[in-house]
């Protein structure tokens, strides 16, 4: 189990598969208690390009350790998790009378200056911080790169109008992004357990990635339940896993012309599975591989 | 106007004429504010070092913090926004942005060595 499943998960639930950790009103019962959390997301709300691309923020371990142990958590999961999830949240947003939305990346934004809408967040919460550009484009399509074009959509945007998202618009873009070869990672943004969006990147985009390997904050993001094992009888070494995993754990050898996966590598998130032609790699709980078990 | 963030690996300087990163290792990336005409917003300006540099050294963010509290006339133009090198010790001196840039405005002290555009 990981340190969020053993803080907020059970027996039987990992910590993103309870619904109650999807519910703004559950986590939060008292009124003055949401009160209170609505005013500071609408204080740090403002403040995301600057702690994205700010020294003083991303650039300094102890906010960022601060940070983690604040409430902050994430981890990688895989497409089938992610469906699940997706699924949870719809259920919990039906309850909450709340909506789910798509909006864009707020690390691609800073980091490729584009608004690349591939981040779900549901949710009462979510849906109130990130009015800034949160919102399904209608008919118009998901991915919009800052022209002069989409003025009034932004302004609108701005203004607070919001477009929800069903649950098979969501099923539908999962299966985008797990073609465009994107990994998943579900988060809460400080307030653990709750949950508040599910997010799609790369590792040259990931500001979460950067605050694992570059900073060397690892709790920040943690690996996957499950870890990459390949069948080597099957694998016809093709390469594509090899093109698609974006930490290094794929390795080929030329002499002997095999695939090695290095578990100890392995985040956990599963595109190399889902690129196999040969259905040769297989995802395996990370309980059930002993010098994987222990590692987040 | 100066704007100044430093923290252990990387320090941030900018001012109306340029952007500088410093890195802790002796990197410096220097941006020429004057030369570079990118804004989030504006189709003409370009983000060719966004998306060039093979290690991530360029983030861009709006000028000023938005600060909901000041009434909307009053507040900056949100569309305004920069390039700064936060990522700047992460430079590896490979000089893409310098070739891509096309108004010239980045220049690097890379170590000893001096990256500069070519006239």
């Amino acid at each position: 189990m990981c340190h969020w499943c053993q803080q907020h998960g059970d027996r039987d639930h990992r910590w993103y598969e309870k619904v109650e950790n999807y519910m703004f009103t559950k986590i939060f019962p008292e009124e003055t208690e949401q009160e209170k959390v609505k005013a500071q997301m609408k204080a740090t709300f403002s403040e995301t390009e600057w702690r994205y691309s700010d020294p003083e923020y991303i650039r300094n371990q102890q906010f960022l350790r601060d940070r983690a142990s604040s409430g902050f958590g994430s981890q990688i999961i895989t497409k089938k998790e992610m469906l699940k999830i997706v699924q949870l949240a719809d259920e919990a947003v039906k309850r909450e009378d709340s909506i789910m939305v798509v909006g864009h990346c707020p690390c691609r934004l800073v980091l490729e200056g584009v608004r690349d809408y591939v981040c779900i967040g549901f949710g009462m919460p979510v849906t109130m911080s990130m009015e800034l550009g949160y919102g399904r484009l209608p008919n118009i399509g998901l991915t919009e790169y800052g022209g002069m074009e989409w003025k009034d959509l932004r302004r609108d945007l701005r203004k607070g109008v919001k477009v929800p998202l069903k649950l098979e618009e969501a099923e539908g873009l999962i299966d985008e992004w797990e073609k465009r070869g994107l990994w998943h990672i579900v988060m809460s943004r400080g307030r653990l357990p709750l949950i508040e969006a599910i997010c799609n990147c790369e590792r040259r985009y990931c500001t979460y990635w950067m605050n694992r390997f570059r900073s060397g904050v690892p709790e920040y993001v943690l690996k996957g339940h499950f870890v990459a094992r390949l069948d080597p009888h099957t694998c016809v070494t093709c390469g594509d896993c090899w093109d698609r995993c974006q930490f290094g754990a794929i390795h080929y050898s030329a002499t002997s012309d095999n695939v090695d996966i290095d578990a100890t590598l392995c985040m956990g998130c599963g595109l190399c599975a889902s690129a196999c032609p040969n259905n040769a790699i297989e995802m395996v709980p990370r309980e059930e591989i002993p010098i994987a078990r222990d590692l987040w | 106007m100066l704007q100044t963030s430093k923290s252990e690996f990387v320090e941030v300087m900018i001012d109306d004429n340029v952007s500088r990163g410093i890195g802790h290792n002796g990197v410096e990336v220097v941006i020429d504010r004057k030369k570079c005409n990118y804004s989030m917003y504006d189709p003409s300006g370009c983000k060719k070092c966004l998306q060039i540099c093979p290690v991530g050294v360029f983030c861009t963010r709006p000028i000023e913090k938005r600060d909901f509290s000041i009434p909307p006339k009053d507040r900056i133009d949100p569309t305004i926004w920069i390039i700064l090198a936060t990522w700047a010790d992460w430079c590896n001196g490979c000089g893409a942005c310098i070739r891509e840039c096309p108004k010239g405005a980045i220049s690097i002290q890379f170590g000893e060595k001096a990256l500069v555009p070519e006239r």
